[in-house]
């Protein structure tokens, strides 16, 4: 090869290195035109768009260097090696570009995705502002929180309520006394001359007073049309709820309101309010009672609006009657508690007897 | 029927099983012996009697034969009542006399034994006070039996006799 190319004229070896040089270049470009389509054709449109220097200089070193290389005429040997090393450095500088263009690129969508990663960051944090609307929840707990201080405040109010009423049956107990001082003027009355009611002798009494009151006694509490009534616990048959009304019977007597049934027996209603109180009766009467109070050994029951509690009394506590009078069932007053104590036992053999009273209120009349 | 009762009273004959014809009467079920009852009538027209006691109600042609009937509210002492087409004329015989009763309406016929019936306490002094034989307490509910006999005084059903 060196043999022949010292054979060569001068023209001959420009001739044939610049077709070389040719063919070096189409050689050497066409593989970076199919390697690299997309850098390349985006290097040229980025150098040509945005950098005109580059590519003047890009021009200008391949055109020198294209002259460097035409200019070197002594050796071929020398000039083949620069005919090998142009293109690298094209190509290198090519890849600079290109990895100019790159970084530029980069830059630029590092700076355009910039604005929308920011953005894309800050609308997390316009989206956690509408997650933070879960702090009106909180707020509504709290909201909760409050709302269930006051409901807790109407329990206490409740349980105020409760003393209230309380305090409203203490007061429930002010007329009792008003009544039972009615019923404290009635042992005078008691003493006065005897009645169509009274019969000889005190039946159960022994030293002035029942069987049942030689020592302390227990006494339940009940409440009619308002006086408060108390009946021995031994001779208590029991309490039955009134649930239903009771059957009445054609022919009887305004104050035997009728027959009830419970617990497998019948039991004669007996209206208490017209026995302890007919003056106080008139035809606005409605025997809305609740309960009866069943005297022992005896069907006969007392009708009550109330049953209260039960006390202890003790035989001096008592204002025992001294005679029967037009009132067997009372066996005495009871000025502490402000009631009437009944003798039961009188009182249903009053009811059993062919003595008892069909019209209370016409006996009361006629006596006085 | 007859056969029924015969054997329940055979059961126990200590215990007799009594008929009771049920009828209404102000809200209350009232019960009289099945054996005087001899049959239960539509209200019909009753033809009012002049000079006849305020209980007698007037009088029925039942199939030729005249028959008296009587209030029974106003013998049993009840406020007085319209008639509804529930009501009722039980044709009764009482000392061999046949007359008959008004009632609200006819319930049933129900079986009782003598010992279920039970005393009442009888503190009134009025006449119809002794018209109630006893108390029953049958279904939850109480039954009044009413003493036919006694409904009327032997004056009354001359009285009645005579219309």
């Amino acid at each position: 090869m060196a043999h022949d190319s010292q054979d060569l004229s001068p023209q001959e070896a420009i001739e044939g290195y610049l077709e070389a040089l040719l063919q070096d270049v189409s050689e050497y470009d066409e593989p970076e035109v199919i390697a690299e389509p997309a850098i390349k054709s985006h290097a040229e449109a980025t150098v040509s768009a945005g950098s005109p220097e580059i590519a003047a200089g890009f021009r200008a070193e391949s055109i020198t260097g294209d002259v460097d290389t035409g200019s070197s005429e002594t050796s071929v040997p020398e000039e083949v090696p620069a005919r090998v090393f142009a293109p690298p450095s094209a190509r290198e500088y090519a890849r600079e570009v290109a990895a100019e263009i790159r970084q530029r690129h980069k830059v630029t969508e590092s700076q355009e995705p910039k604005p929308v990663e920011t953005v894309f960051q800050d609308t997390p944090p316009v989206v956690m502002p509408e997650l933070k609307v879960a702090e009106p929840q909180v707020d509504v707990q709290i909201a909760e929180e409050n709302s269930d201080l006051p409901t807790a405040a109407p329990q206490v109010d409740v349980q105020v309520a409760e003393v209230e009423t309380r305090e409203v049956e203490i007061e429930v107990s002010e007329p009792v006394a008003s009544v039972a001082t009615e019923v404290s003027e009635e042992p005078q009355e008691l003493d006065q001359p005897a009645v169509s009611l009274e019969s000889k002798e005190n039946e159960g009494w022994s030293n002035g007073r029942p069987d049942w009151a030689q020592g302390r006694f227990e006494c339940l509490l009940f409440v009619v049309k308002g006086l408060k009534l108390a009946v021995p616990l031994a001779e208590l048959g029991g309490i039955h709820k009134l649930e239903k009304e009771p059957t009445p019977l054609f022919g009887q007597p305004g104050w035997f309101l009728g027959i009830v049934r419970t617990n497998n027996m019948n039991i004669g209603l007996v209206d208490t309010a017209q026995w302890v109180m007919p003056e106080h009766i008139n035809d606005k009467h409605k025997p809305d009672f609740g309960f009866a109070i069943r005297i022992h050994d005896s069907e006969w029951g007392l009708a009550c609006h109330t049953v209260a509690e039960a006390i202890s009394l003790d035989p001096d506590e008592v204002r025992w009657r001294t005679s029967l009078g037009r009132r067997p069932w009372l066996a005495g007053t009871v000025v502490d508690h402000m009631c009437a104590l009944i003798d039961v036992a009188a009182f249903a053999r009053l009811l059993d007897s062919d003595k008892v009273p069909v019209d209370l209120q016409a006996l009361m009349a006629d006596e006085e | 029927m007859a056969n029924v009762v015969q054997a329940k009273n055979a059961a126990g004959s200590d215990d007799p099983i009594l008929q009771y014809v049920t009828f209404r009467l102000a809200d209350e079920t009232y019960g009289i012996n099945v054996i005087q009852v001899q049959e239960v009538l539509r209200y019909t027209e009753i033809a009012p009697v002049p000079g006849a006691p305020s209980y007698v109600l007037g009088i029925i042609n039942l199939r030729g034969n005249v028959v008296t009937v009587i209030d029974t509210r106003q013998r049993f002492g009840l406020m007085t009542a319209e008639t509804t087409d529930s009501t009722r004329i039980v044709i009764i015989e009482v000392d061999q006399q046949v007359v008959g009763i008004m009632v609200d309406s006819v319930s049933e016929v129900v079986y009782l034994r003598q010992s279920e019936i039970e005393t009442t306490p009888n503190v009134g002094n009025e006449e119809s006070a002794k018209f109630i034989q006893g108390v029953c307490n049958k279904n939850n509910q109480l039954l009044i039996l009413v003493e036919l006999n006694k409904l009327m005084s032997d004056e009354e059903w001359a009285e009645v006799a005579a219309l």
